[in-house]
C-alpha cells in the first residue's frame, strides 16, 4: 500500500508533461489538419493503386489476395494510415533539439529522470491524437465498413478485437516512444537527425506492414511479424479486423511485453553511455 | 564546512580535426583523427553557503564548462564537485532539487504553452506546495515584474521578458544555489537592472548562494563581493573584489575629451608607460602611480592642453582582468 502510494506520488511528478504534451500537440491546430489532409490523400492513392491490382487479378474485384479482399485491404491501409499517425510520437525530434540547441542542460537540471519525462510528454501528444483524432476517425470508417458489409461483422466476436485492439495501441505507443527514445539517443553521437530519421521511417514502413500487410511478403512477412515494428501497424490492425484469434493475440502480447521491457532495458544502458559524451552545444 | 566544493576539476574534449577543402572532408569520412582539448585544467575552491561568486574570464576561457561540471550536466574527466558534501554526479536527482539554473541562451520555459504553465509544471516537477507555490510565485511576479505577460505563450514573449521569467522559474522550488550562466546576455540597460536588483534582493530575504558568469563586469561589481577569474581553463584569481582591486589600486585612468591638437607624443615623452586609449570623444591615459608623478601629469594636462574638464578614476574590474591575463600570458612567456 505504503509502495503504491510512493510510486503514485513518483508519477505525479510527470503529469505535468503529460499535460504539456497534450497542450504542445494542440498549439499546432494547422499541423493536424495538414495531417488529416495528407492521411487523406494517401488512403485516396492507395484506395486506386489496390483498385488496379484488384482489377487485374484472376477473379477481378471478387479475388481474395494474401488472405484479402478487395474492402479488407482498403480497410487495412486506411487503418494503418490513421494508426501510424495516431501512435507518432516526437520524442526522437525532441531530444534531436535538445542536444543540437544544447536546450538538454535544463532538463537534466531538474529533479526528473530523462526517460520518464520524454515518455510522459510523449503520452500527452498521443493522447490528444488518439482520442480527438485517430479513435473518432476509425469508428466512422468502421461503421461505414460494416454497415456497407465490407467485412463480416460479429458484434461479441468484435467487441473482443476492439478490447485487444486497445491493449495493442498501449503497445504499440510504448515500442514506438522506446524506439523513438533510442534513435534520439543516437543524436548525442551524430548531432543530426534527417539522414536517422528518414532511415528509421523507411524500416518502421517497410518492417512494420503499414505500406503492404506483411502476408504479401511470404516467409520472410512471417518473421517480420515476430519483430517489434509488426506491433506498430500489422498486428493490432489484424487483431482489429479479425484475423489473428484470441490465442494469437495472447502470445502476441507476451511477445510485445518481452519487447518493451528489452528496449527499456537498453534505452536506461544507453542513456547512462550518452550522458558521459554530452557536449553542450551553443557554450 | 563549504556548500559547494570544487576538488581538483579538469575536462578535456575530443575534437575532431578537419582539414580544408573537399579532399579533406573525404579523409574524414575514412579515418577521423582527433585532438585533446583541455577546458579545464585541475581546478579547486570552496564556496560558502550565502555567497555571491563572480565567475568570468574571456570566451572559451573554462567558464560554462565549469558551471555545467558543477551542476552534474558535464562528467569530467578528472575530480569532483560535491555540494553538501554529495557528489553531484552520483545524488544527480537529489541535488538538483536544491539548485536552480539560468542558462542566458537556453530558455527552460516550455515554448508552445502560455508561461504560467511552465510554473505549474515546474510546481510539480520540484514538489512545491501550494502555500510555498503561492508565496513565492507571488513574490517573483512583483519582484521582476511578470503578471503582465504571464498568460502569452512563451514563443511570443521579447528577450528581456523571457530573460526575466526563465530567472523566476529557476527559483520557484527556492533553491539553495543558484547558477547564472549570462544571465544579462543580450539585455537592455533597464532589464539588466532589474535582473541584478533580484540577485541582491533573494540573496537577503532567503541567502541563496549564487554563482553568477558574466561578461558584463557591472554585474560582478554590482553584485560580487568575490570573485573567481579563469583564463585558458586555469584559475588566475580567487578572491575578494576589494583585495583585488586594493592590489591594483596604484593604476588610475585619467579621461578628457578629444581636441584637435592633441599630442601623444609629448604624453610619451613624460612616460613611456602611458597607455593611450581614444575612446568615441575622449582620450583615456592609464599608467601606474610607480612610473608616473600624478602631480606632473596633471600639470602637463591643465597648462599645456588647458584642458579644464577631466575626471581621475580607478582601475575598474574589466582593466584589472586584462591586466591579470596580460600578466598571465607573460608568465607563459
Amino acid at each position: 500500500m505504503l509502495k503504491m502510494k510512493k510510486l503514485k506520488n513518483k508519477l505525479a511528478k510527470y503529469t505535468p508533461f503529460f499535460r504539456a504534451g497534450m497542450k504542445s500537440a494542440l498549439a499546432y491546430k494547422a499541423q493536424m489538419y495538414g495531417w488529416i489532409f495528407i492521411g487523406t490523400v494517401e488512403i485516396l492513392f492507395i484506395f486506386f493503386l489496390y483498385q488496379a491490382i484488384y482489377r487485374n487479378a484472376p477473379e477481378g474485384m471478387n479475388s481474395v489476395i494474401n488472405g484479402f479482399t478487395f474492402q479488407e485491404m482498403i480497410l487495412y491501409v486506411a487503418t494503418a494510415t490513421i494508426f501510424a499517425s495516431a501512435i507518432s510520437s516526437e520524442t526522437s525530434w525532441n531530444i534531436y533539439v535538445e542536444v543540437r540547441d544544447g536546450t538538454i542542460v535544463n532538463t537534466l537540471t531538474k529533479p526528473v529522470s530523462y526517460r520518464l519525462r520524454h515518455l510522459f510528454t510523449c503520452f500527452g501528444q498521443v493522447f490528444f491524437q488518439v482520442i480527438f483524432v485517430a479513435l473518432p476517425l476509425l469508428t466512422i470508417l468502421y461503421i461505414v465498413f460494416i454497415s456497407c458489409g465490407f467485412v463480416h461483422f460479429e458484434p461479441l466476436m468484435f467487441a473482443l478485437n476492439v478490447l485487444f485492439f486497445l491493449c495493442f495501441l498501449l503497445v504499440a505507443i510504448l515500442i514506438n516512444d522506446a524506439l523513438g527514445y533510442m534513435m534520439g539517443m543516437l543524436t548525442f553521437y551524430t548531432q543530426h537527425m534527417f539522414g536517422l530519421n528518414m532511415f528509421m521511417n523507411a524500416i518502421r514502413t517497410f518492417l512494420s506492414g503499414a505500406a503492404v500487410p506483411l502476408s504479401y511478403m511470404g516467409f520472410i512477412g512471417v518473421i517480420f511479424s515476430y519483430l517489434p515494428f509488426a506491433f506498430l501497424s500489422s498486428t493490432p490492425i489484424l487483431i482489429l479486423m479479425g484475423k489473428i484469434d484470441v490465442y494469437g493475440a495472447l502470445i502476441y502480447l507476451s511477445l510485445a511485453l518481452g519487447y518493451i521491457l528489452i528496449s527499456e532495458i537498453a534505452n536506461h544502458f544507453l542513456f547512462n553511455h550518452c550522458i558521459k559524451k554530452i557536449v553542450v552545444q551553443g557554450g | 564546512m563549504p556548500l559547494i566544493e570544487v576538488k581538483n576539476l579538469s575536462k578535456t574534449f575530443k575534437k575532431p580535426i578537419r582539414g580544408n577543402g573537399l579532399g579533406s572532408m573525404i579523409k574524414t569520412l575514412f579515418s577521423r583523427k582527433y585532438q585533446d582539448i583541455e577546458a579545464v585544467k585541475n581546478i579547486s575552491f570552496n564556496i560558502e553557503q550565502g555567497e555571491i561568486v563572480g565567475y568570468i574570464g574571456a570566451n572559451g576561457a573554462g567558464k560554462s564548462t565549469t558551471i555545467k561540471m558543477m551542476c552534474g550536466i558535464l562528467f569530467p574527466s578528472e575530480g569532483e564537485v560535491l555540494i553538501n558534501q554529495k557528489s553531484v554526479l552520483k545524488h544527480r536527482k537529489e541535488i538538483n532539487q536544491e539548485i536552480g539554473v539560468v542558462f542566458g541562451q537556453k530558455t527552460q520555459l516550455w515554448w508552445d504553452i502560455p508561461l504560467i504553465e511552465t510554473f505549474k509544471i515546474l510546481k510539480s516537477v520540484y514538489r512545491v506546495s501550494d502555500e510555498d507555490f503561492e508565496e513565492r510565485f507571488n513574490y517573483l511576479c512583483d519582484l521582476l515584474d511578470l503578471k503582465s505577460f504571464m498568460n502569452q505563450n512563451v514563443r511570443s514573449l521579447s528577450l528581456g521578458q523571457r530573460m526575466r521569467a526563465d530567472f523566476a522559474a529557476s527559483l520557484i522550488h527556492n533553491p539553495k544555489i543558484l547558477y547564472l550562466d549570462e544571465p544579462t546576455i543580450g539585455l537592455d540597460v533597464l532589464v539588466k537592472d532589474k535582473i541584478r536588483k533580484a540577485i541582491k534582493e533573494l540573496n537577503r530575504h532567503y541567502n541563496t548562494t549564487v554563482i553568477l558568469t558574466t561578461h558584463d563586469m557591472k554585474d560582478i561589481e554590482e553584485l560580487c563581493s568575490r570573485i573567481i577569474i579563469i583564463d585558458k581553463g586555469k584559475i588566475l584569481y580567487d578572491g575578494n573584489l576589494e583585495s583585488i582591486k586594493y592590489q591594483f589600486g596604484n593604476i588610475k585612468n585619467i579621461v578628457f575629451p578629444f581636441f584637435e591638437g592633441f599630442n601623444e607624443e609629448r604624453i610619451k615623452l613624460f612616460c613611456e608607460k602611458i597607455t593611450i586609449e581614444k575612446l568615441e570623444n575622449n582620450i583615456k591615459l592609464s599608467f601606474s602611480l610607480n612610473d608616473v608623478d600624478l602631480d606632473a601629469l596633471l600639470l602637463i594636462l591643465i597648462e599645456e592642453y588647458k584642458i579644464s574638464d577631466f575626471k581621475i578614476f580607478d582601475i575598474g574590474i574589466e582593466e584589472i582582468t586584462k591586466e591579470l591575463y596580460a600578466q598571465n600570458e607573460e608568465t607563459k612567456e
